[in-house]
């Protein structure tokens, strides 16, 4: 199967593709699940490949039935919607980013529905590491990455998939609905929230001015005069 | 007027000349045709109703009939059995599995764009980015600044391990 999968990759000129998996193993190595369904492309003999293998398989012939060899199928510009509905159906991390990792037109698919993604995923525990991360509960997968970039930064609470970070700039201390992924900042600079809340946790399913508005509300006029500048309490 | 599109006969012609005649209640699994059918009023006297697809072959089509027969008809196994009928339906080849996809979507046939679009989600789940390029044959084609930025996002979104390992 692997030699049909070079035969084809010949024939499109991007032979150099299939030696990334092995460069690039390194890079990739704590991804066991990834790595070992490579290797076992690489070495099983045809005879003992999975349902799924057999799949690939069947694709690989490069060479259509019926007469029309050499039309290529362009996935890369499948029409919008159908391209939506993959989408739809990638429901971990790490398939929604290899998703949108694969060509513009794809990314650009995604790049839509970014928002929306992050907004379903549940929440995203923050492990108290030394080098910071995350532990996902619907993967049941602990993610490595530096989230507390700036000095002094706080994650204040969570909001299905988004971060609300506490961040320091210019002296002034502000809150921030965060990519978790990018660590850019989705919406920053939330008001200023009264002395009483140090941290927040919003837990349904809110649009970002939806959350926009709950915070606000913690500004009524009633809380004003106790409204202090955050860096003094923290 | 035109009779009510249950009663109706359809004929559908492929680009390569191939006619398929599909009950009219079959065909109403295809908002396209659905349409079509509301605004047509010419064929009412025989009740026929012909409708050619300009960029599907009759290889594509043939499949498309044979999952709209199975699906419209009421009387056949549901749930599990069609289930599995469905798994057996769409273990195609990549390329035929590309041109059902542009059937369906041409002609808006919702439960088939959902039959691919799961199985195209299906190829890949686990897989790499490049592997994914690999299998569909897609050409990398960032710019310099959206490669930055992919390999910003790179350095973690498959890192993810078992718990375990940090107990």
């Amino acid at each position: 199967m692997f030699k049909k999968l070079l035969k084809k990759s010949v024939h499109r000129g991007v032979t150099s593709e299939l030696r990334q998996p092995l460069l690039h193993r390194k890079d990739y190595e704590p991804f066991q699940d990834r790595e070992g369904c490579e290797i076992s492309e690489e070495t099983a003999p045809v005879a003992h490949l999975s349902p799924t293998d057999v799949k690939v398989g069947n694709v690989s012939g490069g060479v259509l039935q019926d007469g029309s060899e050499g039309e290529l199928r362009d996935w890369c510009n499948l029409p919008d919607g159908p391209l939506l509905s993959i989408l739809e159906r990638l429901t971990s991390l790490g398939d929604f980013f290899a998703f949108s990792h694969v060509c513009r037109e794809w990314r650009s698919v995604s790049e839509v529905r970014k928002m929306e993604y992050m907004a379903t995923q549940p929440p995203l525990v923050c492990a108290n590491l030394s080098y910071g991360g995350f532990y996902s509960w619907k993967e049941e997968r602990l993610y490595k990455k530096e989230v507390l970039k700036v000095k002094g930064e706080k994650i204040a609470g969570f909001s299905h998939g988004f971060l609300i970070s506490l961040r320091f700039k210019h002296g002034e201390a502000y809150f921030a609905l965060v990519n978790p992924v990018t660590g850019v900042e989705v919406m920053a600079r939330f008001p200023v929230l009264p002395k009483c809340v140090s941290a927040l946790i919003v837990t349904q399913r809110k649009t970002k001015t939806k959350i926009q508005q709950a915070l606000r509300s913690f500004n009524k006029p009633q809380f004003s005069k106790r409204i202090i500048k955050l860096r003094n309490i923290l | 007027m035109a009779s009510p599109s249950h009663t109706r006969t359809v004929t559908l012609k492929s680009c390569d000349d191939v006619e398929f005649v599909l009950d009219g209640s079959v065909a109403t699994l295809s908002q396209t045709l659905v349409s079509a059918m509301a605004e047509d009023s010419s064929s009412s006297d025989d009740g026929t109703f012909t409708w050619c697809v300009s960029n599907i072959t009759g290889e594509v089509l043939a499949k498309v009939v044979e999952f709209c027969n199975k699906h419209a008809d009421i009387s056949s196994s549901r749930g599990e059995d069609l289930k599995e009928w469905d798994k057996a339906f769409i273990s195609v080849e990549l390329d035929l599995l590309y041109d059902l996809i542009l059937a369906a979507d041409n002609l808006n046939i919702e439960s088939l764009l959902d039959l691919t679009a799961q199985r195209v989600a299906d190829e890949i789940k686990g897989k790499m980015p490049h592997e994914i390029r690999m299998l569909f044959n897609i050409e990398k084609d960032f710019t310099d600044e959206e490669e930055r930025e992919i390999r910003r996002e790179h350095a973690w979104a498959y890192g993810g391990e078992s718990l375990k390992s940090f107990l």
